[in-house]
């Protein structure tokens, strides 16, 4: 559930949300064997999800929209399932404060633009 | 017709070639002449550098995913699509023979500056003017203008102009009529090139490269957690020490992106200095601006030293 910041709808806010949003995972710095899982897990799905997002802007911009629901499904999956584990990580790590509203804005950006 | 790098490196080596014939037939040089043969060496040398700044980042990002493709094989596996260009081929290839167009103008202006007609260059020009038209009108252009944000017309334009130029067979006297027409080309080429490098927190390959970089060193810091228990002290050193590793070679690989970047606007520059004094008989301005193409082009070649004897 987001709270704070409204959810982008388009992409270049969206964009600049997920990009946000690996900055702050690029920078957490988990020690233990399990936090350092999920936040690898989740910069990876992360890129997955802004390869998309440029692509489709890079469209977007010649007016050919293609909306790759299938290629950013996986990646927004894998986000929403890691959201809980990387609140819980935020707490202890404290560079990942407002974790789980970074998270709903990309999910919920992405889930506009890609029609899914 | 495509170039591949190493067409593209003939290219460019024809062009000090062909200065060095200019200078041997000592016919009597108009100060626009000699403008045009000292930017075409200046621009042949940094278009070579760019050539080669490009391959080479693609080079130590396979490294790299292949380093950590190695790490993660235990609990990933290995799949064939997990192998993935930094840059995409048919992009790369859009690349690669815009600049070799840019390098074939530059040795243009060194021909069309001498007094005699080398048919094997034009013959070369030809070939690449042919291949600039078809790519004009390829998917590898629309996804370079794609990934720097730009639209797809004056890019196309702008490489169709460049392709007939290289085609035609002009002659001395046409050099300031080539200049003015080539000036729009070279600049949107130019700017294009720059555009699709773009910048680490905004879009293009220097976004692409850090993010990828991230999940490299993410992938690297999960296999030294798992497979800790079970390495010698000197083997978790050396996994540790791949960690720093990846960045220096993120940031070697933003800083060769970024000189290239500034190598490319210099020559636009340059370029348009030259246009800009057909008619004078001298030039400060285009000679400052030639004198900057020359620091810029090499100083792609001091990082890139750095890069590799990492």
């Amino acid at each position: 559930m987001a709270t704070g910041s409204l959810i982008p709808s388009d992409i270049p806010h969206t964009r600049t949300a997920a990009q946000a949003l690996m900055d702050k995972l690029a920078n957490a710095n988990p020690i233990s064997a399990a936090d350092m899982q999920a936040v690898a897990d989740a910069t990876e799905a992360l890129n997955g999800v802004l390869t998309q997002l440029n692509q489709e802007d890079m469209l977007s911009r010649v007016g050919a929209m293609q909306a790759a629901a299938a290629e950013v499904k996986g990646p927004l999956q894998t986000l929403s399932t890691l959201k809980d584990q990387l609140t819980d990580i935020s707490t202890r790590i404290g560079a990942l404060a407002g974790i789980a509203n970074d998270v709903d804005q990309v999910v919920s950006g992405c889930t506009t633009i890609f029609g899914l | 017709m495509t170039l591949n790098p190493s067409e593209a490196l003939m290219y460019a080596r024809s062009g000090p070639m062909l200065c060095l014939l200019l200078l041997l037939s000592g016919c009597s040089i108009s100060p626009l002449t000699q403008r045009a043969t000292a930017f075409s060496t200046a621009a042949t040398a940094t278009t070579l550098k760019v050539q080669n700044a490009f391959q080479l980042i693609e080079q130590s990002y396979t490294d790299a995913q292949t380093a950590s493709l190695v790490n993660n094989f235990d609990t990933k596996g290995f799949n064939p699509s997990q192998i993935q260009p930094f840059m995409l081929s048919e992009a790369m290839q859009a690349r690669t023979q815009m600049i070799a167009g840019l390098q074939q103008y530059a040795t243009l202006l060194a021909e069309v500056s001498g007094n005699q007609p080398v048919t094997a260059l034009d013959t070369q020009s030809e070939a690449l003017g042919k291949s600039l038209q078809a790519l004009s009108t390829s998917s590898g252009l629309s996804t370079v203008a794609k990934s720097a944000n730009t639209d797809i017309g004056p890019a196309s334009t702008a490489v169709d102009a460049l392709g007939r130029m290289l085609i035609e067979h002009k002659t001395a006297k046409e050099l300031p009529g080539i200049l003015t027409a080539m000036q729009k080309p070279v600049d949107t080429i130019c700017q294009l090139l720059e555009d699709d490098i773009g910048t680490p927190e905004g879009s293009g390959l220097r976004n692409q490269l850090m993010n990828d970089y991230f999940v490299l060193i993410a992938a690297q810091k999960i296999y030294i957690r798992n497979n800790e228990a079970k390495m010698t002290p000197d083997e978790k050193r050396a996994a540790i020490e791949q960690l720093p590793q990846l960045v220096i070679t993120e940031k070697q690989d933003d800083a060769t992106l970024a000189q290239t970047q500034a190598a490319l606007k210099s020559l636009a520059a340059t370029n348009d200095a030259l246009t800009a004094t057909k008619n004078s008989k001298k030039a400060p301005a285009f000679q400052a601006l030639l004198a900057e193409l020359v620091a810029e082009g090499q100083q792609i070649g001091s990082v890139y030293k750095a890069t590799t004897s990492k």
